[in-house]
């Protein structure tokens, strides 16, 4: 029998002023990378932020970790927010603190490690994003670079080592470099660390190199959901154009 | 004028809904003693010079403009009178309250609008903290701890102004000016047979105008959008209506401080 979905979006639907997601399903599986891509104000986000319980549906059923998350009350919503990493557009570093004191953060508000427990896997994440924690620990986010602040926002989201990571736009600002590195990174991560991934992006040729499968939001729905092989030969009219296009 | 007092109205609720919220989180969790250490250094202790000048210079425009009227009818000796009922329940608390609405509050909702606007705010969320416990219970205790004594900060900087002004233009002895201050504060009578009812009167308004400095300032802060423009909106918004609230808030208060002080 198979493990149940670590996020199961079941006929979502949200809408604003417009409609943004029209009975959307979605399940991904443990240890999956998932990759929702599309065109600006699709509803990329929004479903990263369903999954988090920042957001409800106006319809429709979200399960993350086996629990409906409308059903939850606000503290079992926070509970179910320590076992999900979120890394954020613009990695959205807390100014005031330096870099070890950002990554520390969440370890410290569970309270379930020591001091030492706490520096140590402060170390150990910052390690797994390839940067140097004796040069960067001490510095505030205002003297890090973009990729930098990138990478802090990872090992801040993975530092907790949580059963799901949220990726929103991780290439978003960077250049072409920088974001190559970044992709290497949080596929590398993904392997090592055998974490459940839901990837938001707009860089389709990143997310065909490293996701398992990918979703193509268009018009509130799925245009396209499948493996990356699949999408470079599907014959759909949008998804053509979209790989097309990149 | 109904659509301005509706939204005021409604303002005020989710200010009143905010600063509720931010108790019920009391003590404050991990790390809340040190956020409020921090937060009684950014809101007291920073704000120390700049409530010292506006009460000194208050004291000693004061006293100038008393002794002009006072001078005609031979009752310069009630300067000091006069100087000590208005600094202690009034111009202190006002005045400082105002130059904290000024200087920490702009701080603050500049601060909390650039955390929600750079998704700041959702980062603590997804980190297992509440924002309102982690941002805003430490600048509420803060401030209703710090504004009391800078208001006290300010009367005795009035004073000391008034004292000076009355040496230099009356050639008062400084004893002499004491002296009709002390009167004054006797005078209006005591709180528990100890405590001067003027002084009662000025902390209990400095502490209700710290805490509606800080949580408007927080209100405007929180719901801050629109990137930085949106940030100097709040941040506009906050000390604006803080300092009017202020204003408002006095009224009240001192009708309510007469009938029971």
């Amino acid at each position: 029998m198979l493990p149940p979905p670590v996020v199961e979006l079941d006929a979502v639907s949200v809408a604003f002023d417009r409609p943004i997601l029209s009975q959307v399903s979605l399940a991904v599986a443990r240890a999956e990378t998932v990759a929702i891509v599309g065109e600006s104000g699709t509803g990329k986000s929004t479903l990263l932020r369903l999954m988090l319980g920042l957001q409800m549906p106006d319809a429709g059923v979200v399960r993350v970790l086996g629990r409906d998350v409308q059903r939850l009350t606000t503290a079992e919503r926070r509970a179910m927010r320590a076992e999900v990493g979120m890394v954020f557009q613009g990695a959205a570093l807390f100014d005031s603190l330096d870099t070890f004191e950002n990554v520390a953060f969440g370890l410290r508000e569970r309270g379930a490690l020591s001091e030492a427990e706490i520096r140590g896997r402060v170390h150990e994440s910052l390690l797994l994003v390839d940067l140097d924690p004796d040069e960067v620990s001490r510095r505030l986010p205002a003297a890090l670079s973009g990729g930098m602040r990138k990478r802090v926002g990872i090992a801040r989201a993975v530092a907790p080592r949580p059963a799901l990571l949220l990726y929103d736009e991780p290439t978003a600002g960077l250049d072409p470099l920088t974001s190559d590195v970044v992709t290497t990174l949080m596929h590398r991560l993904q392997q090592d660390l055998h974490v459940t991934s839901v990837v938001v992006s707009h860089d389709i040729r990143a997310m065909l190199r490293i996701a398992d499968r990918i979703a193509l939001l268009h018009d509130g729905q799925f245009a396209f959901l499948g493996a990356p092989d699949e999408m470079r030969d599907s014959r759909e009219p949008y998804t053509q154009a979209f790989v097309a296009a990149a | 004028m109904r659509r301005f007092l509706q939204s005021a109205l409604l303002a005020l609720q989710d200010v009143l809904q905010l600063t509720w919220q931010a108790l019920r989180t009391f003590p404050g969790g991990r790390g809340g003693g040190a956020r409020l250490i921090a937060q009684l250094d950014a809101i007291g202790v920073r704000s120390v010079p700049i409530v010292l000048l506006t009460g000194l210079f208050t004291g000693m425009v004061l006293a100038l403009q008393a002794s002009v009227q006072l001078a005609p009818l031979g009752a310069t000796l009630f300067v000091g009178r006069f100087v000590a009922a208005s600094m202690l329940r009034e111009l202190g608390p006002v005045l400082s309250g105002i130059m904290v609405a000024g200087r920490v509050g702009a701080g603050i909702a500049a601060e909390l609008g650039a955390m929600k606007v750079t998704e700041q705010l959702d980062a603590l969320e997804t980190l297992g903290a509440e924002p309102v416990r982690v941002l805003v219970l430490p600048r509420l205790l803060a401030a209703a701890l710090a504004v009391p004594v800078l208001a006290l900060v300010a009367d005795a900087a009035g004073l000391v102004g008034a004292a000076l002004v009355s040496r230099v233009y009356l050639g008062m002895p400084v004893r002499t000016f004491v002296g009709a201050a002390q009167d004054q504060i006797i005078l209006d009578g005591f709180v528990a047979g100890v405590i001067p009812a003027d002084l009662v009167q000025g902390l209990v308004k400095a502490f209700f105008f710290g805490i509606l400095l800080t949580m408007i300032a927080c209100h405007h802060g929180l719901r801050a959008d629109g990137g930085t423009a949106g940030v100097g909106a709040a941040t506009t918004r906050a000390v604006v209506g803080a300092s009017i609230t202020i204003l408002i808030a006095d009224y009240f208060l001192t009708q309510l401080l007469l009938a029971i002080v």
